[in-house]
């Protein structure tokens, strides 16, 4: 259970990201997942069954193209509606907020998703530069791309 | 006799690829050397990355991509120019330009030095003026306002 007070650190493709735990409503392990077995035909890596509901997560590389593989152990799922969604990461880890110190950052260029850009602000530790999620943007884009039918051979959108 | 100095104009020129920019001196923070940049994903072409810049996310921009569409990566001489925030922008939306060469101060005497124009149609920039031997463009910063934040204007 992830407190208030907390960033989600998430690994992508050798790339961090860091996501205000306020978004994150679980963070789950692959094996309480339902992998997709037809990854062909959806962009859905696995699911999470929740009662009557499957939430969808998708796998995302470091430039936050849809992508395909196997070496990933963990999904976070984030509160949108009408049902939760998730991006699997290949590390996942909490950190206090105490130990976080975000800059604010504005994209520059139009926004990717309709509810804005994806991300907020910058976490400055010393020579690295972190880019944090904004919560609403990453949910659309995550919605967006769940919608689509199919990714080609090097994960882009067509 | 000498123009009253308060008249006068500080600007630097900023070398691009193609093409020169002209800036008043009033609008930069720094110029520094080239550092590292980390991408901003799903961003625009010209969107170079993000710069560490005095503990701040300063994102670099190509101006050489937005006059001619053309990206070129920094050469061996190139340098970051970091401007001052936009005006009605946050006070923390620094912005770099990556330029080709180290940009050189010049004082001109008066407006009217700034008068020989050549036409210009280009969207970024707000007039070019011929200068000796080159031509330079000065950045038409409502249209860069637009381009770089255009969900906020």
């Amino acid at each position: 259970m992830t407190e208030l007070n907390q960033y989600v650190r998430i690994g992508l493709w050798g790339v961090e990201y860091l996501l205000p735990s306020s978004a994150s409503l679980s963070i789950e392990q692959r094996e309480n997942l339902i992998l997709n077995d037809e990854p062909a035909d959806t962009n859905i890596t696995a699911w999470r069954a929740v009662e009557s509901e499957r939430w969808p997560a998708l796998y995302l590389n470091a430039e936050l193209e849809l992508t395909r593989g196997d070496d990933w152990q963990r999904a976070v799922f984030l509160e949108a509606r009408p049902h939760p969604i998730g991006l699997i990461a290949d590390e996942v880890q909490l950190l206090p907020r105490t130990d976080v110190h975000v800059e604010p950052f504005t994209p520059l260029g139009p926004s990717p998703t309709a509810r804005g850009h994806l991300f907020s602000g910058v976490w400055v530790r010393g020579n690295q530069l972190i880019l944090v999620f904004e919560p609403n943007g990453l949910i659309s884009y995550l919605q967006k791309l769940s919608e689509v039918e199919n990714i080609d051979q090097t994960g882009r959108i067509e | 006799m000498k123009p009253p100095i308060q008249d006068r104009i500080h600007t630097l020129i900023v070398p691009l690829v193609n093409s020169s920019l002209l800036v008043p001196s009033a609008l930069i923070a720094e110029v520094i050397n080239i550092a590292k940049l980390i991408r901003v994903p799903r961003s625009e072409k010209w969107m170079l990355g993000l710069l560490n810049w005095r503990a701040r996310p300063v994102p670099v921009v190509s101006f050489d991509f937005l006059l001619t569409s053309d990206l070129h990566p920094a050469g061996p001489k190139s340098k970051i120019v970091i401007f001052y925030p936009l005006p009605g922008r946050k006070p923390w939306d620094f912005f770099g330009v990556l330029t080709s060469a180290e940009p050189q101060p010049r004082t001109f005497s008066d407006a009217q030095a700034l008068s020989n124009t050549v036409e210009n149609d280009n969207p970024y920039a707000a007039v070019t003026i011929k200068l000796e031997t080159f031509v330079a463009c000065i950045p038409d910063l409502d249209a860069l306002k637009a381009v770089f934040y255009p969900d906020n204007i």
